[in-house]
């Protein structure tokens, strides 16, 4: 004999099916990607999600050549080595060091050997050595570029700000010594892998200097911006590329 | 029991149908079976441009000189446009002129370097669009950029007589909204100049920051058959 169901046993059944059915459909999504997790929350989240940390708690070694522009007489060409290392992807500590072993001359110096040679052997350029800073970086800028609509390359754009130093010799003691002054700057890094980037840096070097001197006469020293321009490689160690979550 | 399993389809059934759709979607992305491309923000093609622009000299150590001009140019496609330039520099001896390392040289060497001042530059460009991408600024906003080259030519005044002269310039721009955006550029221009000793090859050579507007200032979306903008 079959019984008829009181309100109560009916209400327990649904409740125990609303139970089934929901717990079947809660535990759907968890074998879904995360995609579906992130996407209840898009405009609340951070802009960019799974984010690939090409520099977090790396280690950067950037050799690199470079030319300082805006000289009244010589445009030093430079070799550098940087490294930085990264504490977050943002954030970096690094020391830079620039040698240059070749100078050329610019317009006016050429000129003056022509027009008037006793001038020109009497003039004691600066040569600027060395170059080199303590920095910090700070990378604000992260995206993406696409070549000619089918190479796609991460990239970055940092800045820095440090103590910098300058080695000239020459011959006047003006034009001879080291100098002590600051740096800023910034770069741009376009990743060819996870660890290897193209790099293009501008630095402003700036500090108390005199460019030439002439005879025994003192040159005046001053306050000057030094503009570096470098492209190198950077290679990031560990290899292994980070997921943000 | 059968009627345990009746209820658990039926609200299965009407709770799937109550989900939020970007649930439903990701499922079917993680099938591969639909592919979501965002269309461009801002689309150029058959738009006037003009840019409203500021430029100052850098390189030539003697000299410095402020620029201001405008461009005018017309989108041919998204990567091409052509159109022409002017730039006035002579603002007179209080913006721009010699420089301080101008005058440190002449009392270093009692010698006066060579130099151009430059009136004004008016000529034609042809802009290509080699890349473009977006980039996230301090992890909050998404914003859209491209990088152009641009080749010219035209003609310099030098303050005694018309040069004829070639242009580089290499930058990039972004955009606000659907009709403003911002550009920044290095340009070179290059053009054979009479010193009083001899004849140069003579840089002028800028960055500029300029302003983009573009005409008219909404577009519309076209969506092909095949999906195509």
């Amino acid at each position: 004999m079959k019984m008829k169901p009181t309100l109560t046993v009916t209400c327990l059944r649904v409740a125990l099916a609303a139970v089934v059915a929901l717990g079947a459909l809660s535990l759907a999504p968890s074998f879904a990607t995360e995609a579906s997790a992130q996407s209840r929350s898009f405009s609340e989240g951070p802009p960019i999600r799974r984010q690939l940390l090409y520099r977090s708690s790396k280690l950067e070694l950037l050799p690199s050549v470079g030319a300082m522009f805006g000289n009244s007489y010589q445009t030093p060409l430079y070799v550098g080595l940087t490294t930085r290392y990264h504490l977050t992807n943002s954030v970096a500590i690094g020391v830079d060091l620039n040698g240059s072993p070749y100078a050329v001359n610019r317009r006016y110096l050429r000129d003056l050997e022509d027009r008037d040679p006793q001038t020109f052997s009497d003039l004691a350029i600066a040569q600027t050595r060395g170059l080199g800073s303590f920095h910090i970086a700070y990378s604000p800028i992260i995206g993406k570029v696409n070549w000619f609509g089918n190479s796609v390359a991460h990239i970055d754009v940092h800045f820095f700000v440090g103590a910098a130093g300058a080695l000239q010799t020459g011959d006047g003691d003006a034009i001879n010594g080291f100098r002590f002054g600051g740096v800023v700057g910034m770069g741009i890094r376009m990743f060819v892998s996870d660890n290897v980037a193209l790099n293009i840096r501008l630095s402003d070097y700036i500090y108390q200097d005199a460019e030439a001197q002439l005879g025994v006469r003192s040159a005046e020293e001053r306050w000057r911006q030094h503009f570096l321009l470098n492209a190198g490689v950077s290679i990031f160690f560990p290899r292994a590329v980070y997921v943000s979550r | 029991m059968r009627t345990v399993l009746r209820w658990s389809i039926a609200i299965a059934l009407l709770a799937g149908l109550m989900l939020p759709p970007e649930v439903a979607s990701a499922q079917t992305v993680r099938d591969g079976t639909i592919t979501v491309i965002q269309p461009k923000p801002v689309l150029r093609r058959n738009r006037l441009e003009l840019v409203p622009r500021v430029s100052w000299t850098i390189g030539e150590p003697f000299v410095e000189q402020l620029g201001v001009g405008g461009s005018l140019n017309y989108n041919v496609s998204e990567r091409f446009s052509f159109g022409g330039t002017f730039e006035w520099f002579d603002f007179g001896p209080g913006v721009g002129g010699t420089t301080r390392r101008y005058n440190d040289v002449v009392a270093a060497t009692r010698a006066v370097p060579e130099y151009v001042l430059l009136d004004y530059y008016a000529g034609a460009d042809f802009t290509f669009v080699p890349a473009y991408g977006k980039f996230v600024l301090f992890n909050s906003s998404i914003v859209y950029y491209d990088l152009f080259v641009t080749l010219g030519g035209g003609v310099v005044h030098n303050g005694v007589d018309l040069r004829p002269a070639g242009v580089l310039a290499v930058g990039a721009r972004t955009y606000f909204n659907r009709w403003l955006g911002m550009t920044v550029e290095f340009r070179d221009r290059m053009s054979v100049q009479e010193l009083p000793s001899r004849q140069v090859l003579w840089h002028t050579a800028s960055v500029m920051l300029g302003f983009n507007i573009l005409m008219p200032f909404n577009f519309r979306y076209r969506y092909d058959e095949g999906g195509e903008q």
